[in-house]
Parts: C-alpha cells; sequence; structure tokens
C-alpha cells in the first residue's frame, strides 16, 4: 500500500497499536505491519517522529527502561489518546460508508 | 552494542545529527529489527542490510524528526508573524508625527542588523532538513532575538512617549503578541526534543 494513501489516518492507526498495551516503536510498527497482513510495513525509522508528535500532542505517554542492555522507550495510550481513537474510528466508518456507498452504487453516469 | 558494523555505522550518522536519547531508541528499534532478520535469514550481512532496507536511510528519518520537530514550528509561526508586524510598525513609523527622528541612526543600524539575523536563523530553522541540533539553535536564537527587538521597540516607545495613533496601537499590540509567542516558544525549545 502507498504511503500517500495513508494522509490524515497514521495517528490512528498508530493509536490502534496501542489500544491492548505498552509498545516500544518497533514493535508499534510490527504490530500495524501484522494487522494488515503485511500490507502495511513502514520503515521503521519513520514510525519515531510520528509517535513523538502524539507524545507532545499529549495523546500518549513514553517511558524509559533497559532491556537486553538496550534503553527502550515504550509508549502507552493517555485518556486523551484513546478518546482520539474512538474519533478516529466513528470518523473512518463514516467516510468509508460515504465511499463505499458512492463506489458501490453501479456505474456513473456518462460524462459525454 | 550488540550488532553489525552496517548498523553501527548508520547509528553514528543519526547520532550526528539527531539528539542523544532520539538515537537511543532508533538504536533500540533497529537492532531489534536486526535480531528479528537475523533469527529469519541467519546471515549477519543479509540481516543488517534487510534491518537497514526496513529501517530507512538516514536522510528521511532525519527529515521526518525534523519536519515534525517543534522548533521547527515554532520558527515558521515566528517567520509568518514577522512581514504583518513589520508593516504594522513600518506604517505607524512613516506616519509617524516625527518622533521616529529622535532615534539615532546607529540605533537604527544595530535593530536593522539584528533583525536580519533574526530572519536568517528563522528562515535556516524552517529550511534545514538534516540537522535536528541546528534547527533547534536556528530557532531558539530566531525567537530569541525577535523578543529581544520587540521588547526595545516597545521601550523606546515608552521613553520617546509619542503621539497616540490607531496604527502605533496596533502595532505595538503586534509586538507585545509576537513577545508572548517568542516567550511561550523559548521553553519548549529549550527542553523538549
Amino acid at each position: 500500500m502507498r504511503a500517500e494513501a495513508l494522509k490524515g489516518h497514521l495517528d490512528g492507526l498508530l493509536l490502534a497499536t496501542l489500544e491492548d498495551g505498552p509498545q516500544h516503536g518497533y514493535a508499534v510498527k510490527e504490530a500495524l505491519r501484522d494487522a494488515t497482513g503485511g500490507k502495511l510495513d513502514l520503515p521503521t525509522g519513520t514510525v519515531y517522529p510520528a509517535l513523538h508528535r502524539l507524545e507532545r500532542a499529549g495523546l500518549i505517554k513514553g517511558s524509559w527502561s533497559v532491556v537486553g542492555g538496550r534503553r527502550r522507550r515504550t509508549y502507552e495510550l493517555t485518556e486523551q489518546g484513546r478518546r482520539s481513537l474512538a474519533g478516529a474510528r466513528d470518523q473512518w466508518q463514516e467516510f468509508a460508508a460515504v465511499i463505499s456507498a458512492a463506489l458501490g452504487g453501479g456505474p456513473w453516469p456518462a460524462t459525454n | 552494542m550488540a550488532g553489525h558494523e552496517l548498523i553501527e555505522r548508520h547509528l553514528r550518522t543519526l547520532a550526528e545529527r539527531l539528539p542523544g536519547s532520539v538515537v537511543d531508541e532508533l538504536a533500540d528499534g533497529l537492532l531489534a529489527s536486526y535480531d528479528d532478520q537475523m533469527e529469519r535469514l541467519g546471515d549477519p550481512d543479509a540481516a543488517a542490510r534487510a534491518a537497514l532496507a526496513d529501517f530507512g536511510d538516514a536522510d528521511a528519518v532525519t527529515a521526518a524528526f525534523v519536519r515534525a520537530s517543534p522548533a521547527r514550528h515554532a520558527a515558521f509561526t515566528l517567520l509568518v508573524a514577522g512581514p504583518i508586524v513589520g508593516l504594522c510598525w513600518g506604517t505607524a513609523l512613516i506616519t509617524a508625527d516625527g518622533w521616529a527622528a529622535a532615534i539615532p541612526l546607529a540605533a537604527r543600524l544595530a535593530f536593522g542588523l539584528l533583525l536580519g539575523s533574526a530572519v536568517l536563523m528563522l528562515v535556516t530553522a524552517v529550511r534545514e532538513q538534516r540537522h535536528y541540533h541546528t534547527v533547534r539553535l536556528a530557532a531558539l536564537g530566531g525567537a530569541g532575538t525577535v523578543a529581544v527587538l520587540d521588547t526595545v521597540i516597545l521601550g523606546t516607545v515608552v521613553t520617546l512617549v509619542p503621539p497616540p495613533s490607531l496604527l502605533l496601537l496596533v502595532a505595538l499590540t503586534g509586538s507585545v503578541a509576537r513577545i508572548m509567542l517568542a516567550i511561550r516558544a523559548i521553553p519548549t525549545l529549550i527542553t523538549r526534543l
């Protein structure tokens, strides 16, 4: 799937990967790939700036730990993040319903 | 740090461009990816190449961090506000009733030089793509200089007590707003990534 298709939806997708519990950046990326059957495989390095942006917006909260001798930053949803995720889901369902209705409603009228 | 020479080199490049805590986090992700690829491919060189391909090149990763940085956003806001406040002051000074002539030429030149350097720093913060530290320092310098310049011009007006006018009031309001904008941005630029 092309990255441009994600415009406006990346935040919701990242928040959804944290719904079941805290994850570190690489695990978020892997969760996104697994949840979409490998169709959404973002470059690992570009997931982190998006997570930092969500943290600054107060939607997720990060904390450091040491795992296997490496410093690891793990993220979890905040209450505001849960509300934002619910909103993103509602908006997507509404958008998908509208587009599905338009695309699945038979052939478009001829323009000439 | 257990890994591969290619991974280490990639991390060194990132360390030259990004803050230490960000590099620690990226290193964890890249090494976790390398471990996964090692499990899958069994060959260190192939695993390192696969992990790096999956990670993205240093330019793309750095640019993504720079685009999302609060420093760049603050610099952009101040740059947009600049011409608006400048136009207000320009109009107020041109139409001033002679009071602006009391400002010495040296002071005007110094003000112009500082203003030029502030603009240069803010433009650097907005345009730089590869060095996060440069963006942060340039935005900090630009915001600080803008706050000083606006404070100086407010002080000048208070000292010279020019005849009140609507244009002067608008220009003063613009400067106060910009000082508040810069002061609000500075702690973020110092403490946050």
